[in-house]
């Protein structure tokens, strides 16, 4: 029986108060799997990146910085069965706990 | 967003519980009935059997001590290498960064308190990594630098030095982001291994480490010059803390140390302090603060200043100190070169070198927005 490939998306609007995120992707069954990043701009330009997402482990995480002052959001797309979680940085050298969204 | 500290702040007090003998400690020596004296930091700790020392992962079990956090880790981070304050190796580089638990400094606005003081880290945050996954890891997925960061990787010493010098093997290189409160033989055994050094300097006040760090501040020059002496990469960052450190007097004794007893080409950057753990009080650093510092550090002769920590200002920039041009832009992390940015790092403009290394043009961006 095959299954249909589902994928979830996050979209975050970008604030003057915070400029880095932690994107941290919990894999329930280590495999291949592959994620985007899509940023916006004002007057709608997009430019589209593959996360370097990290293969075969549990769980890992990668930093997304604001890329220009004209970028106004971001959209993050992931497969079905990974649980993103979102934490907000106020140091880059800043490792939260607390996440800011789970989905 | 801050972890707001509370006298009920939940604890783990993991190292009363814990007593993993895998990896006997590098740097001690053992004293009579059965107590040990560590190396590894300018404590010196004596720890008697069942003890630990301050930083709470160096165990004393029947005599030995051992290194309680090896190869247990947070999440591993990809991240780029301007995340860990250096702009002048491997620019926009990736970073395969990981952080441990434990911190031989106890500084009232830590920000990864949960994770740096011990008693509070949660065991379900806790991963284990082998040195050879981490290697893997890094390989698979096309990153070259390993980081040690986060808490300090100080009191990550033998899994750090591990892992770091196998890493070598694999042509991959290392960086070590510290305050450097360090023994000078645990610095000496560092130097062996690590490629680039993000020195964290919090003040230049002796008064100042004793009442905001519980450290000191005089092993941390001394092992700062000595990297210099040794040739290695480093840069320079001094946390910026609203009410504490964003004077003048601050600024000047950081820059008479660089210019006295380092040098005019090392990178300073000035950084942005936000309100965490017990010091919660005061608001976060003004960018003009952390600009006025750049300010006074380039008028006095530095010649390359940053500031850290904030998002869209010509203080992240990297411009040429012979003729002005700008060279990398900035906008947060990320790293866009300039036309005027030659291949091994000088200004195309006016033919100056700079001391900019291992410059990767993959690594580095091209137009901010897209064309």
């Amino acid at each position: 029986m095959s299954s249909a490939v589902t994928t979830k998306s996050y979209r975050y609007t970008w604030t003057e108060e915070y400029y880095l995120l932690h994107l941290q992707f919990n894999d329930s069954a280590p495999g291949p799997y592959e994620a985007t990043l899509v940023r916006e701009y004002d007057g709608g330009k997009r430019r589209t990146e593959k996360l370097p997402v990290v293969q075969g482990v549990p769980s890992h995480r990668i930093l997304v910085s604001r890329s220009h002052p004209r970028e106004e959001a971001f959209t993050v797309e992931y497969p079905g069965r990974i649980t993103l979680e979102v934490f907000l940085l106020d140091d880059r050298a800043y490792y939260p706990t607390q996440a800011y969204y789970r989905g | 967003m801050s972890n707001l500290y509370t006298e009920s702040a939940v604890r783990h007090d993991l190292h009363k519980v814990w007593n993993d003998r895998a990896k006997e400690a590098y740097l001690y020596t053992k004293l009579d009935s059965g107590r040990v004296r560590c190396r590894l930091c300018p404590r010196s700790c004596e720890i008697p059997p069942g003890g630990v020392g301050f930083c709470k992962v160096r165990k004393n079990i029947d005599g030995t001590l051992y290194a309680q956090s090896y190869g247990k880790a947070t999440h591993i981070t990809i991240e780029r290498i301007e995340t860990e304050a250096i702009h002048h190796f491997r620019p926009g580089g990736k970073i395969l960064s990981l952080g441990n638990f434990g911190c031989n400094l106890d500084c009232d606005y830590c920000q990864n308190w949960m994770y740096s003081q011990f008693q509070y880290t949660a065991p379900e945050t806790i991963h284990s990594y082998s040195t050879d996954q981490v290697i893997q890891m890094a390989k698979a997925n096309n990153v070259n630098i390993l980081s040690w960061t986060y808490n300090d990787p100080a009191v990550w010493f033998e899994f750090v030095i591990d892992t770091a010098r196998e890493a070598k093997k694999h042509g991959l290189l290392n960086l070590f982001k510290s305050a450097f409160f360090l023994s000078h033989e645990a610095v000496e055994e560092l130097s062996r291994v690590i490629d680039v050094f993000a020195i964290s300097i919090k003040a230049m006040d002796e008064e100042y480490y004793k009442r905001f760090t519980r450290g000191w501040l005089a092993p941390v020059l001394e092992n700062t010059r000595f990297i210099h002496r040794s040739g290695i990469h480093y840069e320079l960052s001094n946390l910026v803390v609203t009410g504490l450190t964003n004077n003048i007097q601050n600024y000047d004794k950081m820059i008479d140390f660089i210019l006295d007893d380092l040098s005019p080409d090392t990178p300073i950057h000035f950084t942005r302090f936000h309100p965490d753990y017990k010091y919660m009080h005061v608001a976060k650093t003004p960018v003009s603060d952390v600009m006025e510092a750049r300010k006074r550090a380039l008028d006095r002769g530095i010649r390359f200043a940053y500031v850290g920590n904030a998002f869209n200002c010509e203080g992240l920039n990297t411009y040429c100190p012979g003729c002005g041009e700008l060279l990398i832009e900035r906008f947060g992390l990320n790293t866009y070169a300039k036309p005027t940015l030659g291949p091994d790092g000088g200004c195309r403009k006016c033919g100056l070198a700079l001391p900019i290394r291992s410059i990767d043009p993959a690594d580095l961006q091209g137009e901010a927005i897209p064309v």
